[in-house]
């Protein structure tokens, strides 16, 4: 009973700031949740019109992707490592440095909402110029990404004083991975912050006639592709850590996380370009080169498969589960013990057709069929709406109610939504792959036009598709519905009298491991920076010689660029 | 929890060192499948073109036999051209680039799936063996009526050559250019006149009789057209009188300016 046996109990301040950190982005969610459920009703042509109750189409899409894929992310991952690094190394973490870090991010999160919401940033979370948001936008998301990056920089003395104080111990797995998330962050948004404050910024204030729009997508993209990575991996974490001791068992291996988590930090950065494969000015050899570093993550991906099933299985046979296969009977489906099982599990397998279809992506000339089509949101929410969704849904609940001593309302509800959400999604998917190799485009008020009978435009090949996704996205709505249902009972329940301290509890390894090789951070970090500069080097200097024409501003509503309107 | 009651193993599991065999082979099979598609059959992605330049309005190029060359201008919110009929069994280059915003292009049903960046050129390669209808969707958001943004190539056994609709017409633009009185002095050929010619005019570096530079843009001309007498241009008599339009008239005539570049 070594783990439960530490004495550490969070200082209060930084529990106020982790529920603030959870809390706030769960509220904004009531509105990115609600524009998705719109979203697959335009699509469908349920509504065909540009805007519902005040809110246009691509306002709302543009707030879905900000909120959600970018708010909720990043602060659940800041909050998460909060709670897991001070736990784990027993120790305090600077107040000044977690409440500035949330500060940056709150008031960054505020100035870039309250743009959208303006209607001054329909510019979609990508923010492609020549479309031009108010700087205030621009401005909002700097702000934010700078307040993650003071997270990372209030852990880093504590783990060094704890690996000086520990000379020969392995650093705890779950420090390892949370640390390994926000190494890959700071690595992946120093372009995206060069391209936001050295291009964009200046741009939109008027002060610059133009913008390179090749290399500002290439700089976008050496983000976005990690960005990905940067939602996956607090989910890795809970996956190893927690997920083997809610099925009754061990990790299967401790090396294998360790190799996982490194493998990421070397892999995450240097494959951007397969976001780019339709892109024109980028040599398709190099395209080529990171197909190849992009499908080597597809290593450790199977690796953690099969660590997780065999701690699974581990689980299982310590519940009584026996037989080659029939050990899956034994795990806690629906226990209301380990309610937070099902919200791992289910994103788990959702996460097998995103790992699968996000191969088929990647695989180069494959996509000339899918790219830019409904396929690629079709993946991406086996993903980001998958297993890193119902991974925030489920332990920010466990977090809140556990840093305020409440009990968790409604258990059965509770361990249903997973599976309801886990329907949506796959009913959503469906119809978005189908309409995606049909040649649906993402990204596309479709009921205006093409499921529209009155336009010239109509497709009615596209309406089986558009009603499965939309069918799929209210189901997913309604699993939503009953969440924040449950939240808000579980929060205004009594607090327990003689709750005993809050832990987060962890689980141990079956396979021990030295793990020598995996233990310093530097050499991975080493080798992932030269790989960086190896991908990307070439594509870059040829996007700077070639020297395109800098593109003026437009603003979305016209065909005019902005500088001839003044 | 039980859990901790539960034996240790130590070392890397054997089973463990299969599994990344196993993935190392699974990834390695997939690379291999992919490079043959690429080079073995030939289907490859978008590439750098740093030689081509890139055009400013659309146009149809005949190859001789049924080999065509198509320029396919992307702007908010049409291609042009926007339709185009092609005899079946045709051959078709099409070079795509957007005059403003970044557009998506995929002809739907072939491997033609591209991304129109502004100023940048990109090409694609396409047969048309079977008659019928091929639409041609923009899939990147690019404002407000992006969902309108599509084209239409159809291929038929009915016809010999190809045609097209949507092509940019300047004619409008250049009545009202003669209308006005305007080709009186300015030519659309190059050659200057009592004005400089309208053609190459556009993004020009117009030296002021004061001395001071300024590009001929939409605020320009706008300028010239109105308050004439406020910007004498070096080298040419300021003769020119302000010229009455209305708002509709002057972005006619800027665009029209524009497309003679």
């Amino acid at each position: 009973m070594t783990i439960d046996a530490r004495s550490y109990q969070m200082q209060p301040s930084l529990r106020a700031i982790i529920l603030i950190e959870l809390l706030v982005p769960l509220a904004l969610l009531v509105f990115g949740a609600y524009h998705g459920v719109l979203q697959v009703l335009y699509r469908a042509g349920a509504i065909r019109a540009t805007s519902f109750a005040g809110i246009d189409y691509y306002q709302g899409l543009t707030a879905h992707g900000v909120i959600n894929a970018i708010v909720l992310t990043t602060m659940f991952a800041v909050a998460l490592g909060h709670a897991l690094i001070s736990q784990e190394l027993e120790s305090p973490l600077s107040t000044f440095g977690a409440g500035l870090s949330l500060a940056l991010m709150l008031l960054g999160a505020v100035m870039a909402a309250a743009m959208i919401f303006l209607g001054k940033a329909t510019v979609l979370y990508t923010f492609y110029p020549p479309l031009k948001a108010h700087p205030i936008f621009y401005l909002g998301l700097a702000l934010f990404i700078v307040g993650s990056w003071i997270a990372l920089f209030t852990w880093i003395p504590v783990y060094l004083r704890w690996r000086k104080q520990h000379p020969g111990q392995k650093t705890p797995l779950a420090v390892v991975g949370m640390f390994a998330t926000f190494i890959i962050w700071q690595m992946a948004t120093l372009p995206v912050a060069y391209e936001v404050l050295v291009m964009l910024l200046p741009w939109s204030l008027g002060w610059t006639p133009g913008v390179n729009v090749v290399l500002s997508r290439t700089l976008f993209w050496f983000f976005g592709h990690p960005l990905v990575y940067f939602w996956l991996l607090p989910i890795y974490v809970l996956y190893y850590t927690m997920l083997p001791r809610l099925a009754g068992g061990k990790l299967f291996s401790d090396f294998a996380g360790r190799v996982s988590f490194m493998a990421f930090i070397v892999l995450s950065c240097p494959l951007g370009l397969h976001h780019q494969f339709a892109d024109p000015g980028i040599s398709s050899t190099w395209k080529a080169v990171q197909t190849v570093l992009t499908l080597m993550v597809a290593i450790p991906s199977m690796l953690t498969a099969f660590t997780l099933a065999a701690s699974l299985e581990h689980g299982a046979r310590q519940r009584g589960g026996s037989g080659l296969f029939g050990w899956w009977k034994a795990l806690p489906y629906f226990s209301h013990e380990s309610w937070l099982f099902p919200y791992l599990f289910c994103g788990l397998v959702i996460f097998l057709f995103g790992g699968v279809t996000g191969i088929i992506n990647a695989s180069y000339a494959m996509d000339n069929v899918i790219h830019n089509t409904a396929w690629l949101p079709a993946h991406f929410h086996l993903t980001v709406a998958g297993p890193v969704f119902l991974g925030i849904l489920g332990m920010s609940l466990f977090l809140i109610t556990g840093l305020l001593n409440k009990p968790v309302a409604a258990l059965p509800t509770v361990v249903a939504i997973p599976y309801i959400w886990m329907l949506g999604t796959f009913t959503f998917s469906t119809g978005l792959f189908i309409g995606g190799l049909r040649g649906e485009p993402r990204r596309t008020n479709l009921g205006l036009t093409y499921l529209n009978p009155a336009s010239p435009s109509y497709r009615p090949d596209w309406w089986i598709s558009t009603h499965i996704g939309a069918i799929g996205g209210v189901i997913m709505g309604f699993a939503i519905l009953l969440y924040f249902i449950v939240l808000i009972r579980s929060l205004l329940a009594p607090t327990l009298k003689n709750a005993p301290p809050f832990r987060i509890p962890l689980s141990e390894a079956y396979h021990d491991e030295t793990a020598a090789s995996v233990r310093n951070f530097t050499p991975w970090v080493t080798v992932a920076v030269i790989l960086c500069m190896a991908a990307y080097y070439v594509p870059v200097r040829d996007i700077i010689r070639s020297k395109y024409q800098p593109a003026p501003a437009y603003a979305p509503s016209s065909a005019v660029p902005i500088a001839n309107v003044r | 929890m039980a859990s901790s009651s539960l034996p240790h193993q130590e070392g890397v599991a054997p089973i463990e060192k299969r599994v990344l065999w196993i993935a190392t082979i699974f990834t390695a099979l997939t690379i291999g499948l992919i490079a043959y598609a690429a080079w073995g059959l030939g289907v490859g992605v978008p590439t750098c073109m740093p030689n081509m330049p890139v055009f400013k309005s659309a146009a149809i190029i005949k190859h001789g036999g049924k080999n065509y060359e198509i320029h396919f201008l992307a702007r908010m919110w049409r291609f042009e051209p926007s339709k185009v009929v092609v005899p079946a069994g045709s051959t078709l280059d099409v070079a795509v680039t957007s005059k403003d915003v970044t557009h998506g292009f995929q002809i739907l049903g072939t491997n033609v799936n591209l991304m129109a960046l502004p100023f940048v050129l990109t090409t694609g390669h396409v047969q048309f063996n079977q008659p019928g209808i091929y639409h041609i969707v923009c899939h990147e958001y690019c404002g407000a009526a992006h969902q309108n943004m599509n084209a239409i190539i159809e291929v038929s056994s009915q016809v010999d050559d190809i045609s097209a609709e949507g092509l940019p017409s300047l004619d409008a633009g250049h009545n009202l250019a003669d209308a006005k009185g305007c080709l009186a002095c300015h030519s659309v050929d190059g050659n200057a006149g009592v004005g400089p010619s309208f053609k190459g005019l556009w993004g020009q570096s117009s030296q002021l009789a004061d001395g001071s530079v300024r590009m001929v843009d939409a605020g320009f001309v706008k300028a010239m057209i109105q308050h004439p007498e406020a910007t004498p241009v070096k080298g040419f008599d300021p003769v020119m009188p302000a010229v009455p339009m209305t708002d509709d008239e002057i972005e006619q005539l800027t665009n029209y300016i524009h497309e003679l570049q």
